[in-house]
């Protein structure tokens, strides 16, 4: 069995190797007996890297699938030709019994956690969309014609110059911060703003939420004490 | 075993063609084996931009429809030394050659030149994915317009989705005089939204629309500022540390400088 999937453990993730001409049924009974084997172990790994193999989308899904519901990993990520980001909507499907709390902060916002987040360490382009269930932080800039589009809160450590929709399924208590927040177009819940024609640029964090029935963007310095 | 370059851009008419000629030329004129292939099946123009336009027997779609033998199809340019050119079929569209041509047809043009570059078709269709398969590295063409560097932003996503890691960007074009007015991106706006390296910057110059027209790479004409610029560039490719070219507004005249006295004062 050993020869089929080979595990590394690296700093904060796991790597799988796939064995590239093993059977599908195979692998899955390989990667279950390891895991089952030292389940408490494995069980709340942050990253499980998949390397190797090569299988098809179902297959991948269901590996995921497994790793997620029946191991409590926390992410998979498939090395290859399917870079990460494209999957974050997956993922969070599967993780989407995690319960929701609402807590109040010291400074009187309502912050609401949705108990999962992705992290994206990129640049965000022209073209790409990141829709996940949950929060988005993205650690790089978000180009014009990229969106964003979370049932939670977005984040955005660099420049937001595309559109970002917080609170998708309705929540107006969503927000929306950035380092340069300069969006083409901003939605929290159902409410759309468009930026102004002559924006002056400002050289610190803004936070945009929902006050009343508008779209209020304010220093990030000013909400946060 | 060569490398494989794509020259590519998203928005049309930003010289990507242009690019690719000079850049080739420079590359044979350092004693390097250069073939450029044009991707672009249906609307060539690299032949007519280096001149070989009269010479084309077979093309690209000859060689993968086993009509003739890759060879066969190569035009040797007589100006350069060490340039050759794998021309596209101009009766034929983007979808006459496959992907998995395109690879096979690429990897064995690495094996006998140093340099493969390929001259990218403008959009992000089929032509686009067959252009960049097999590419190792790619140089991204723009010019200082928010809608070519929005272009340009898409092409490099796609460029790292589909693994082609190696992104460097040239700037051409560029307005010293329309920058300076504000009315042009300069260098700085468009290297923070692309958050890519620059391999360098072409400044907008007649003789290459001369050159174009007689089929003769800008990069020949020792004097000429585009020329220069990708002399430059061509170095950069080869691993040498040349600064950027300092761009210089048209010669000012005698009245020119006292106007700009006056408007000085005015600030």
């Amino acid at each position: 069995m050993s020869d089929i999937v080979a595990f590394r453990g690296k700093q904060s993730s796991l790597e799988i190797e796939i064995a590239s001409e093993a059977d599908f049924s195979d692998i899955l009974k390989a990667i279950s007996e390891r895991m089952e084997s030292k389940r408490s172990f494995f069980s709340g790994t942050a990253c499980v890297k998949i390397a190797g193999g090569s299988l098809a989308e179902e297959q991948q899904r269901e590996l995921e699938g497994m790793l997620i519901k029946d191991y409590g990993v926390l992410s998979v990520e498939f090395q290859g030709k399917t870079r990460p980001q494209i999957r974050v909507a997956r993922q969070a499907q599967a993780r989407r019994e995690e319960s929701t709390l609402t807590s109040e902060l010291k400074s009187g916002v309502s912050s609401k956690t949705t108990g999962s987040a992705v992290f994206i360490q990129e640049t965000v382009r022209n073209g790409q969309r990141i829709d996940f269930d949950g929060d988005i932080v993205v650690c790089g800039d978000v180009n014009y014609g990229a969106e964003l589009v979370a049932t939670g809160n977005i984040a955005v450590m660099g420049a937001l110059r595309g559109k970002a929709h917080a609170g998708s399924s309705g929540d107006e208590t969503a927000v929306v911060t950035a380092y340069r927040l300069e969006p083409q177009q901003l939605r929290i819940g159902r409410i759309i703003a468009i930026a102004p024609k002559d924006t002056q640029q400002v050289n610190y964090p803004e936070i945009a939420r929902v006050t009343g029935d508008a779209l209020v963007i304010a220093p990030v310095s000013r909400v946060i004490k | 075993m060569g490398e494989a370059i794509v020259i590519t851009s998203g928005k049309g008419g930003v010289g990507k063609t242009t690019a690719t000629a000079n850049i080739g030329t420079g590359l044979a004129m350092h004693g390097h084996k250069v073939v450029l292939v044009d991707a672009d099946i249906g609307l060539r123009n690299l032949d007519v931009v280096i001149g070989l336009e009269n010479r084309i027997v077979y093309d690209i779609v000859d060689v993968v429809e086993g009509t003739c033998k890759l060879k066969n199809a190569l035009i040797k340019d007589k100006k350069t030394e060490g340039l050759y050119l794998l021309p596209a079929a101009q009766t034929r569209d983007k979808t006459a050659v496959s992907s998995e041509q395109m690879t096979t047809l690429i990897n064995e043009l690495k094996e006998e030149f140093d340099f493969v570059l390929i001259d990218c078709p403008a959009g992000i269709e089929h032509g686009f994915k067959n252009a960049i398969v097999a590419a190792d590295k790619a140089i991204v063409v723009t010019v200082p317009e928010v809608s070519a560097v929005r272009d340009a932003d898409r092409i490099i996503g796609l460029l790292l989705a589909n693994e082609v890691s190696y992104v460097r960007l040239i700037i051409n074009r560029l307005r010293k005089d329309m920058i300076d007015a504000g009315n042009m991106l300069d260098i700085d706006d468009t290297l923070e939204i692309l958050s890519v390296d620059l391999l360098g910057i072409v400044p907008e110059d007649s003789d290459i629309i001369r050159s174009s027209n007689i089929g003769e790479p800008v990069i020949i004409k020792a004097e000429s500022p585009s020329g220069i610029a990708f002399r430059n560039i061509v170095a950069r490719i080869l691993g040498e540390n040349v600064p950027l070219m300092e761009l210089k507004k048209e010669p000012a005249g005698f009245f020119a400088s006292i106007k700009k006295l006056f408007s000085r004062k005015q600030v």
